[in-house]
Formats: structure tokens, sequence, C-alpha cells
């Protein structure tokens, strides 16, 4: 095995130059992160009518982690995603013990749902840091088994790898995650040439699951229930549905101008994260929702292609996993705010404000960037 | 099929066959697309179809009118101090619903020192956590209600709000509480030029249009369309406080000594209609009002709003009408009848003594029921209502003041009207009318001739800086001027044969008429043993300057006008000229 010495022979330059990275994520993953900022300032502003203070610590802090979230894309983007794929069972390790330390009282934030881990000044969702982890356990643990995973025990192994942090999260319970979760994973299955018969069995082991779930979180079905019947419970969740509804009437095509939304003052639920999209169809209309929209479908695209010329299976599985991934939750968070999902609190990957989400989807790009590159090595072949 | 090395997993994709993964990926991006492409077409739905539906519902949902309370004028009198004047103050408002977020019993301590209220007190509003509506303090000094303003900006408390409420004061409290009225809780003036000017007053209230969140706060970046209110007008009395505290001094004593209960005095400008001072017994104090039950008629202003029949006050009105008429001159003569019969109804002077051969001045003198008859007579019902109604009787003075009523004039041409009213008419009896009414008429007699509108305020300056000065309204000319003149030449005369008459002051020359009047029952017929004692007068004779209307309700101890009501107006005159500084004579 001569060939790959010199086929990533930058790699051996130590680092990849500009020129190297794939200009349209490129473009994207400083593009989308800076709508973010500007547009969370914006989805903010009711905090400074409280606290100025506040106001400007949370712009600050946005702006930080974005920057520094757009560091680590590049930084990850240097890094041959070969060289981690062997030690990522330990990747998958460390995610398995964060969820389940989040659900160990005392450890987790909040009384609710356990999704946060206070770790001394560190708060962060161990279900983000699933979500990586487990394309990249999964992709190269594709790789590796290659088509036995047509195999019925193969594949059996890898929906047990899968189960276990996806049940965790259920547990949280965080239904949302946990949906996108299981959506990337099937894709990489499915792009690793898993058999559709054993989604079948999947499927339906899953639908229990859900149902289990949804018995022991009232609330979630209160929410699906509100989803089919919005006029039933307008002040609950089915106000939250109505109120992205408004905002987007209110934006119309070419929106009430940058700032000048007035739903984000209490009548959406988490303007700056959830309900970020449907500040953005306030302030800048259809414009800026369309055009947010095709950002993503440019990224699925992109990383598709990246995924069709990438030169092995587990980063194939990387890049599909990842743009499909990163797409999908984008695209989820938007037909809730437009009303064709029910409620799922849900992040707008690189818009939302939020430190975990936010860095683990740059990172999760600097992945896609690095595949890139040797995709396109691989196609220049 | 070839398997991949475990030890080198990533070095060559060999699974699966590179077209049929193609397909797969092709389908992962179908999925994508279908995703993407039912976001697009919600998006144009709502944003575009439907956006109209939508931004209209956000804007209902979210729109907030608000009043803004124009700031009621102040009321002054002649001088310029202020006898009405409008505080905004607040009241703490306290949510203990929601006051449960704090430690209630840190937040009690804090306003207790903060209001200087005992904790308990404080504690006992704001204890219990069901309520969501209590007021914890009333009239909150400026610099307490900022003090909480801060410490519920700083989250210190919570749950609590601060209402500005308008606290109108009446620094005079009684004094000349039936000229100014009073405001109710709403901010609607009742009675006297608060009442009438009302809408001057109010101004016209503010209204913000803005956006608001759901916990009813601005929204800064919202819509945001103020209208400022218009402060109400200032209005500036015609009374002044120095007289009105005379008049009201003057008939508190009268009505102490004479052991009455109501009464009034009237001060008038004749030459402007300007009322100095409007004194009535019994007042209220608009400070502390106590409910309608409590406080009663004292609200209703009995110089303008209850009427009376004036007695031989009118005599000088029917000798007016005559000597304008020209049927009688001051030297006409004739027999004064002790008794006398008029269609039907016999008549007597107050002595029931016949004086033979009198003139018109021995009439006024000894008040003589028959010389008016006859005089009344000589007119004819037809001429002499003329006059009567021309003196403004039957109809109101326009005064601006509120509740003003017409009194009765029957005359000829009215059902219940006969010939024998015409008698009683002529000396004050079976006629109503009001205080104001007799001083106007007067009026009429002291400035030449001239009915002229009384007027409680001289001066409205509004928010915007407009000055109205409200000018000098003669309602008609009643008499000539010689006959006017004649007619103070009269009166002075038959004052000074009257011996040991109480209404001549020693320094000041005034001329006027005593009443002693009847009262009507409710029922019809007369009260017995009750009268209405008054005197009316102006002076000084030569130009006069001031009119004062003195009336005191059924004095226990005496009954007649010259007993009663002279030396109060003799005592109001010698007050009330040396204050304006006109000249004594002697």
């Amino acid at each position: 095995m001569a060939a790959p010495a010199r086929r990533y022979r930058f790699l051996e330059r130590g680092t990849l130059s500009w020129p190297d990275l794939d200009p349209l994520l490129l473009i994207l993953a400083i593009v989308l992160p800076l709508i973010g900022v500007v547009v969370v300032a914006s989805a903010l502003m009711p905090v400074m009518a409280d606290d100025d203070a506040a106001f400007g610590a949370a712009i600050l802090r946005n702006a930080f982690i974005t920057t520094a979230g757009i560091a680590v894309a590049l930084g990850v983007a240097q890094i041959d995603y070969r060289r981690y794929g062997r030690r990522s069972w330990l990747l998958y390790a460390i995610a398995v013990v964060l969820l389940i330390a989040v659900l160990i009282p005392g450890l987790a934030s909040s009384s609710g749902p356990r999704r946060w881990l206070d770790i001394s000044f560190l708060s962060f969702q161990p279900s983000e840091i699933a979500k990586p982890a487990l394309i990249i356990t999964l992709g190269y643990w594709a790789g590796r088994v290659g088509n036995r995973i047509r195999d019925q025990r193969t594949f059996l192994i890898g929906f047990l790898l899968v189960l276990i942090p996806l049940l965790l999260v259920a547990v949280e319970p965080d239904l949302g995650t946990s949906i996108v979760i299981l959506t990337t994973t099937s894709a990489v299955a499915f792009i690793a040439g898993s058999r559709l018969r054993h989604f079948l069995y999947v499927a339906v082991v899953l639908a229990l699951g859900v149902g289990l779930s949804i018995m022991r979180n009232p609330y979630q079905f209160t929410r699906i229930q509100a989803f089919f019947s919005p006029g039933d419970d307008l002040l609950g969740s089915g106000y939250q549905a109505q109120q992205s509804l408004l905002a987007l009437g209110s934006g119309g095509i070419t929106g009430k101008g940058l700032g000048m939304g007035t739903m984000k003052f209490l009548y959406l639920p988490a303007p700056h994260t959830d309900s970020v999209f449907a500040v953005i169809g306030e302030e800048i209309g259809l414009l800026g929702t369309a055009t947010l929209t095709l950002l993503f479908v440019l990224l699925l695209a992109r990383g598709l292609w990246i995924a069709y010329h990438a030169p092995d299976t587990y980063g194939r599985c990387l890049a599909a996993g990842i743009s499909f991934q990163l797409a999908t939750q984008a695209f989820i968070n938007m037909l809730v705010v437009t009303g064709r999902l029910p409620v799922t609190g849900l992040p707008l990957p690189f818009i939302s404000s939020g430190g975990t989400s936010l860095i683990v989807s740059l990172a999760m790009l600097g992945i896609l960037m690095n595949v890139s590159r040797a995709a396109s090595l691989g196609a220049r072949r | 099929m070839a398997t991949t090395s475990p030890k080198n997993p990533g070095s060559k994709a060999t699974g699966v066959s590179t077209p049929r993964f193609g397909r797969r990926l092709l389908i992962l991006g179908a999925m994508g697309a279908a995703m993407a492409a039912a976001t697009g077409e919600r998006l144009a739905n709502w944003q575009v179809l439907e956006a109209g539906d939508l931004a209209a519902t956000a804007g209902v949902q979210q729109r907030n009118e608000q009043i803004i309370a124009s700031r009621r004028g102040a009321i002054l009198s002649r001088d310029g101090t202020a006898m009405a004047l409008s505080l905004q103050v607040d009241r703490l408002i306290g949510s203990p619903n929601v006051i449960t977020e704090y430690d209630t019993a840190d937040v009690a301590r804090y306003l207790a020192e903060v209001l200087d209220v005992p904790y308990e007190q404080i504690m006992a509003k704001i204890g219990d956590p069901s309520l969501a509506y209590v007021v914890v303090a009333e009239d909150l000094e400026p610099d307490q209600s900022a003090q909480i303003r801060q410490a519920m900006r700083r989250g210190k408390i919570g749950g609590f709000r601060l209402e500005p409420v308008a606290r109108r004061i009446y620094p005079g409290n009684f004094l000349g509480s039936h000229l100014i009225g009073f405001v109710d809780g709403a901010g609607k003036g009742h009675y006297g030029v608060e009442s009438f000017y009302d809408h001057e007053l109010t101004g016209r209230p503010g209204l913000v249009i803005s956006d608001q969140d759901p916990r009813g706060r601005t929204i800064p970046v919202g819509n945001y369309d103020p209208l400022p209110p218009v402060n109400g007008a200032t209005l500036v009395l015609t009374m002044d406080r120095t007289i009105q505290r005379i008049a009201e001094q003057e008939l508190e004593g009268a009505l102490a000594r004479f052991g009455s209960s109501s009464g009034s005095i009237l001060v008038v400008d004749p030459r402007s209609g300007d009322i100095l001072g409007m004194a009535n017994r019994p007042a209220f104090n608009p400070t502390r009002l106590g409910t309608y039950a409590e406080i009663g008629e004292a609200f209703i202003n009995p110089a303008v709003s209850l009427i009376y029949d004036p007695g031989s006050t009118f005599k000088i009105m029917t000798m007016a009408a005559g000597l304008d008429a020209g049927v009688i001159g001051p030297g006409t003569r004739h027999n004064l009848p002790g008794v006398y019969e008029y269609w039907g109804l016999e008549f007597k002077n107050w002595d029931e003594r016949t004086y033979p051969n009198q003139d018109m001045v021995s009439v006024l003198a000894n008040s003589s029921n028959t010389g008016a008859i006859f005089v009344a007579d000589q007119l004819g019902a037809d001429a002499y209502y003329d006059y009567i109604r021309s003196f403004g009787f039957g109809e109101t003075s326009g005064v601006d003041l509120a509740g003003e009523v017409r009194g009765i004039l029957k005359a000829r041409g009215s059902l219940s009207w006969y010939p024998s009213d015409l008698a009683a008419n002529s000396f004050g009896q079976s006629i109503s009318t009001t205080p104001i009414q007799m001083a106007m008429a007067f009026g009429a007699v002291a400035n030449g001739g001239l009915l002229l509108r009384p007027r409680a305020v001289g001066r409205i300056a509004t928010a915007t800086g407009d000055v109205v000065e409200p000018a000098i309204t003669e309602t008609r000319r009643v008499l000539r001027p010689t006959t006017s003149r004649t007619l103070i030449d009269m009166m002075y005369q038959a004052e000074h044969s009257t011996p040991g008459n109480l209404a001549l002051s020693q320094r000041y020359s005034t001329v006027g008429k005593t009443g002693t009047a009847e009262i009507s029952a409710r029922g019809g017929g007369l009260l017995p043993e009750q009268t209405i004692a008054s005197y009316i007068g102006f002076g000084p004779r030569e130009n006069p300057q001031i009119l004062i209307s003195v009336k005191i309700d059924k004095p226990r101890t005496g009954t007649w006008g010259s007993r009663v009501a002279s030396p109060i107006f003799r005592q109001m005159v010698d007050r009330v000229f040396e204050y304006l500084r006109i000249p004594a004579v002697a």
C-alpha cells in the first residue's frame, strides 16, 4: 500500500493551505455563522429591555463562540479524517459517558429534561457531542466491516452501537435530537450499503420505543396533539406554533428590516435558538428564509458530491452523514417553524445561539472540508 | 466479494459498488430536496399568500392603546391664589401572588422603611399570596416613588407597580366651595365652575398607540404613535379671596347670632357682573368629600340653584318699572290703605296702618305693600310683566356656574295666573327667584339700567398659551339711565328717612332695600312664623361699584330684614369698601 502515501502527500507537508480548502464549504463556514451572529444579536434585544449588561454579554459570548467555532472548523479541516478513525471508539466512549453523566442527579443543570451538563464554568449538551461521535464511529465501523454490513448479525451490531447513545438521549428526554441521530445514522448505514429489509426491522422496534417515550413524557404527546389541532391550545404549544407563523407573515417578502422584528419580544419561544428562523422570516422576510434554505440545500448537495468522490467507505459515510445531518436538522427546524412538524426544540445549525451546537456543527463542517480535500484529489485522479 | 482489510479500512471503497451507492446518495439528496421543497412551499404560503392576514393578526395581538390622562387645569382666585389644583401622585399596587418569588418579609420590611409605616401594616396587605391586586399605599411622596421605582428596576422588589393617580387639592377648603365645586374620583367636575368649565379644565387626554409584549411592556422597535395630552386650562375666578372670606365670616357670624342654619351673601360688581364673593351656608369642603348621603344638599349652591320669594326687595323692581314707564314719579302721591282688596283678595301693609297722601319715597321707606300694588296697578299687567321679564325673572341669568335654575314667574297669560297675582308680585310674593337673579336685577338699577350676565370666571388660560377673557355681556337694557338715577335718589331718601336704619354705614354712602319674605310651603300656602330676611344694596351712591345681597333663612331671633339682614349689609359694606380702598364719605 504505497499509493496512499503519495496521494495524501499534503499530510506529510503538515498542514493544508488555503487553496486546498473546499471554497463552497469555506464560504458556508463563514457566512452561515455570521448570519447567526447578526440575527441572534437582534433576537436577544428583549434581554436588553431587562438588562443592558446581560444583552452585551450575550452578544459578545455568541460572537466569541462563533469565532472560536470557525477557527475549530478550519483547524479540524487540517486533520486527516483517517487519523482519528481508529480511535473513534474513544470518542464514542466519551460521548456515552457524558450521556450517562447528564442523567445523574446533581450534574444536570435543570430539573426538567436533563440535557445540559455543568462542569465548573462549562455548560454543554452531551447529545450534541454524541452526534459527530456516532457518525465517525459508525462510519469507521462501516468501513471496517465493509460488505459484511449486509449480514443480519453485523447490522445488528451496528444497530446496537447506535441504540445505546440513542436511548440515552431519548430518556433525557430529547426527542428531537433522538430523531436527528436516528435519521443520520440511518443515512450512514444506508450509504454503507445496508439491506433495506434490516431498516424495516429497525423501524418496527423504534416505533415501539417512540410509543414508550411518549407514554412516559406526556408533554411530547401534548405537542403532537397541539400540532394536529392548533386551535385547541392557543396558550400552550399551539400558541408557540401560531406565533412563528405570525412572525413569518409579518415579515412578508422583504421583511421589516434587521432588528425591527417585534415577535421576538416574548411572543416567540426561544427567539435566539429554536425560533431564530422565525426571527429571520420577520426581519429579512422570504428573501432571508429562502436564501437560508438554499444555503442548506447547497451544503447537502456539496456533501453528497464529496461522499460520491470520497476515497473510502469511511470518508463517504462521514461526508454523507455530516451533510445529511446538518441539512436535516436545519430542515426539521424550519418545518417546525413553518408549522409542518410539531415543536421539537431543535436548534438551527450554525445560526442558533448555543455554544455546544455551534462549535460541534462547525467542527463537523471542518471534517467535511477535510473529506472534500481527499475527495477532490480522488476526483482529479 | 472483496473484504476490507481490518488494518486499513479507509484505503479503498470496496464494500459497495460505486453505481449502487451513487443511487443511494441520490435518494438522500432527494429526501433533502423534498424537505427543502416542503419548507419552501410553507414559506411561500405564510410569507406571500397569507402574509397580510398573519401580519394583521400579529398587529392586533401587539397593539395597545393607552389613554394618557391630561392634567386638570388649576382654578385661581382673582388675586392669583390657587383655589384648586391637580397633583399627579403615585399609589403602590402590589400583586402578592407574584411577590412569592421574593421573600415577602424582606419586601415588607423594605417597604415599611421607605413608606414609613409599620411593618405589620404592609405585611397584612401583601401577606396573602392568593391576591393579585392590592393597594399597598396611596399618595406617595415623590421621593418615595423614586426609591420604589429604583428598587423595582434593580429587582430588589418585584410584583409591584406604581399607578399614577390625579389628586385634586383645594387649599382653601370650605372657602368658596360653591363657586368652585369639586371633582369626583373619575376626574369629572361637579357643581360650580368645576362642572360648568369641566371641558376646559379637563383638556384633551392623550393616546399612545404602541406595540407591547405579552407582559405589557412597550416593544422598543415596534410601532409607537403618541398623541400627547393637552392639559386643561387654568381658570381665574372673578372671586376675590379676601372679599369671599369676609362674606363667609359675616355669614357665619350672622347665622350664629340669629339662630339660622342657612343663608347667602353675594358680592357683585354691578358694572361688570363679576361675582366678587358668593358665600353660602351650609357649605362643604371639597378636599374631604363624603358621600352625597352624608353631605346632601350642602353641595347645592343656594345662590343659583334654590328659589325663594324675594319679598319687599322686589318693590324696587316694581318702582323701577313704574318710573321707567312714566306712570308715576317720585312726587306722585297716593293714599296707602292699611288693608286693600284687589280682585277678591285682601292685601295688608306690614303694620296694617293706613298712610294717607304719601309720595313714592314714603312707599319705599315704609315698605308699603299697598303702595307697591298701586304702582303695579298703574302700569297694568302687560307692561308690568314686560318689565319683570326684562329684569331677567323667569329666565336664568346665564351665570357660568353649574345648576342654575330659572325661578318661577307666573305672568298674565300663564294658566295659573290670577289677576290678584299682580298685587302679590308687586311686593315680591307669589314669585320665585334666585339670589343671583335678584342681585343682577338690582345691578341694573345700580349701573344705569343694564342687565348684565354674572361672571364667575374672568380669565381662561389654555395649556397651549391662549388666553380668553370673557367679555362683559349685556343681556339687555332694562331701564333708562335717568330712571336708574331717580330711583337711586329715591332709595337714598327713603333709607335716610327711616329712623335707626341699621343698614346705613357711618363711612360709606349706600342705598338698598330690606325684604322680609314669607316662605311658600311645599304643598302650597305659607309657612307660619317663618321668614327669609334679606337686604340688597349697593354703593357708593354716586358711582355704584359694589352690590351686596344678604339673605338669612328662617332666623329664630327676629324675623325682619331690617333687624337681621341690614346690620350684616352694613358690616359687609364697611369691610369690603375699606378693603377695596373706596373713599369714605365721612
